[in-house]
């Protein structure tokens, strides 16, 4: 057997960026995998090694898999996925928004159209019977949707309409800032599929309302948290996003604290994630990024820490490790903006590199776009790319963040290089800690290792 | 999850999917290297 590039060891944890998969092994064990020797390995702890992607037969080319893995990925219709946002408009002015400069450029008066909304469920409709998706994730994202609240509940139950009548798994969450969350709107779209919205508070007042404030000025932090609490009784799941940067990261400890006063941890469906703020396309603040955007090593120790301290608190966090194949390198997904036209990433709407079409389209014609943006990857002519071992996970970075900088590339690997062996730490703590989440594992690891353990 | 292999013990932190994908990079953003947000539970 052989081992493979795409692992990263540290401590006695071995983690395989291709398939995110991760064990904890004796040390003799962790040592002998680094030195490339399997040789006295036990038969039963050689197919757990093969199941996870760590090791495989030698006369595996290791690239012909990866290529094998990626374009099975990239092209996968198990799950169709599609943001759409209803308006650009927000009651919010974050400081940091990258729409802004979009909203500014483009958005004179209001935006939603019915019209637009009820073709796009027929779209969806047209999608779903052309390839069979077993899931359909949708979500509301923005802008801020909740704007048009009563239409989001028709749009909402016409697309709930589609899954029921096609028998396909619902995915469907909401990306809103949270001030027009209210216990009323949640209780009506729970009812059509929607189990999750993702939330953003950036400290406690004294920092949130500066950075996320209503258009008036006037801070939100505590309309949020009241619709937070409001949700949880609906039965509402909650990832509660924290935007950082120079200005606000110090005061994370101060924040989770108060989390676990207001004991918003205790509810089991509440999430915290952590994102480092990035200088968008289009930033209408460019001074603001000159002062406080951090670089990727610094983004990757105060994610890693804010993760820690978050455990150290007993607050659930997503998995670290867990981030899937962005939009631009997937096929089956969208972004449509308030006029049907669709793009390839949230952060890039009407950006021409993002475009693919409109849903007045074929869908061949968008397929056909798509095409020339995944075949086009910068990774794929640079030999430094495919000969690292976070080349899974990367794939050239961000797209965006390659067209704000100029360069060919986002390269992550000054990121990964700090935050995967601490992430690879913290994905262990929080299995402990959570052992509801051992029992999904338990389940799909079940399946994979049934037959020969 | 442990596994107790007889004179070894494994722990499965992930198991990972070979050739298969879950929704674990979600249209509800945040699934990307930009801001290494995944709500992917």
């Amino acid at each position: 057997m052989k081992v493979l590039r795409y692992n990263i060891y540290y401590k006695n944890f071995v983690f395989n960026t291709r398939q995110r998969s991760q064990l904890s092994l004796p040390t003799h064990i962790t040592t002998a995998l680094k030195n490339g020797n399997t040789d006295n390995f036990p038969q039963k702890l050689l197919r757990i090694l093969s199941t996870t992607g760590i090791i495989v037969d030698e006369e595996i080319d290791e690239r012909k898999l990866f290529r094998l893995w990626l374009h099975t990925y990239q092209t996968s219709s198990q799950v169709v996925s599609i943001a759409y946002l209803p308006t650009y408009e927000c009651n919010c002015r974050c400081v940091y928004c990258y729409e802004d400069g979009v909203r500014k450029k483009y958005i004179d008066t209001s935006d939603f159209s019915i019209e637009v909304a009820n073709h796009l469920v027929e779209w969806i409709k047209a999608i779903v019977h052309q390839v069979r998706p077993l899931y359909l994730d949708f979500a509301f994202h923005g802008g801020e949707p909740l704007l048009i609240k009563d239409c989001l509940l028709d749009i909402a139950s016409k697309i709930y309409s589609v899954v029921e009548q096609e028998n396909i798994i619902p995915i469907f969450s909401i990306v809103t800032n949270g001030t027009l969350l209210t216990w009323d709107f949640v209780r009506e779209i729970r009812k059509y599929g929607f189990r999750r919205a993702l939330v953003t508070l950036d400290g406690l007042p004294s920092y949130h309302d500066r950075r996320r404030p209503f258009i008036t000025g006037e801070g939100t932090f505590y309309t949020i948290l009241k619709n937070i609490k409001n949700a949880f009784k609906e039965g509402l799941e909650i990832v509660l996003g924290f935007n950082f940067d120079k200005q606000n990261y110090h005061h994370i400890p101060q924040f989770l604290d108060f989390v676990v006063k207001e004991a918003l941890n205790e509810y089991p469906g509440f999430y915290m994630i952590f994102g480092a703020v990035r200088r968008g396309l289009t930033p209408s603040n460019k001074q603001y990024f000159d002062l406080y955007e951090v670089t990727k090593k610094e983004a990757a120790e105060i994610t890693a820490w804010a993760y820690e301290e978050c455990l150290k608190r007993g607050i659930r966090i997503v998995d670290p490790l867990g981030m899937g194949l962005c939009t631009m390198k997937r096929v089956w997904t969208f972004t449509v903006d308030p006029y049907g036209k669709i793009f390839k990433c949230v952060t890039m709407v009407r950006h021409s590199t993002s475009f693919v079409g409109t849903i007045f389209e074929p869908i061949e014609l968008i397929i056909q776009r798509i095409s020339t943006i995944i075949e086009t990857q910068a990774w794929q002519e640079l030999q430094a790319c495919q000969e690292c071992k976070y080349l899974p996970m990367c794939l050239n970075g961000c797209n965006e963040q390659a067209l704000v900088k100029n360069a060919k590339t986002d390269c992550m690997k000054e990121y990964y290089n700090v935050f995967i062996p601490r992430a690879m730490e913290l994905r262990a703590q929080r299995l402990r800690q959570f052992p509801d989440l051992i029992g999904r594992l338990r389940e799909r690891s079940d399946a994979l290792l049934h037959s020969y353990l | 999850m442990r596994l107790d292999l007889g004179n070894m013990k494994v722990e499965i932190i992930e198991i990972g999917l070979p050739l298969s994908m879950t929704a674990n990079a979600t249209a509800a953003g945040g699934c990307c290297t930009r801001s290494q947000r995944c709500p992917n539970e």
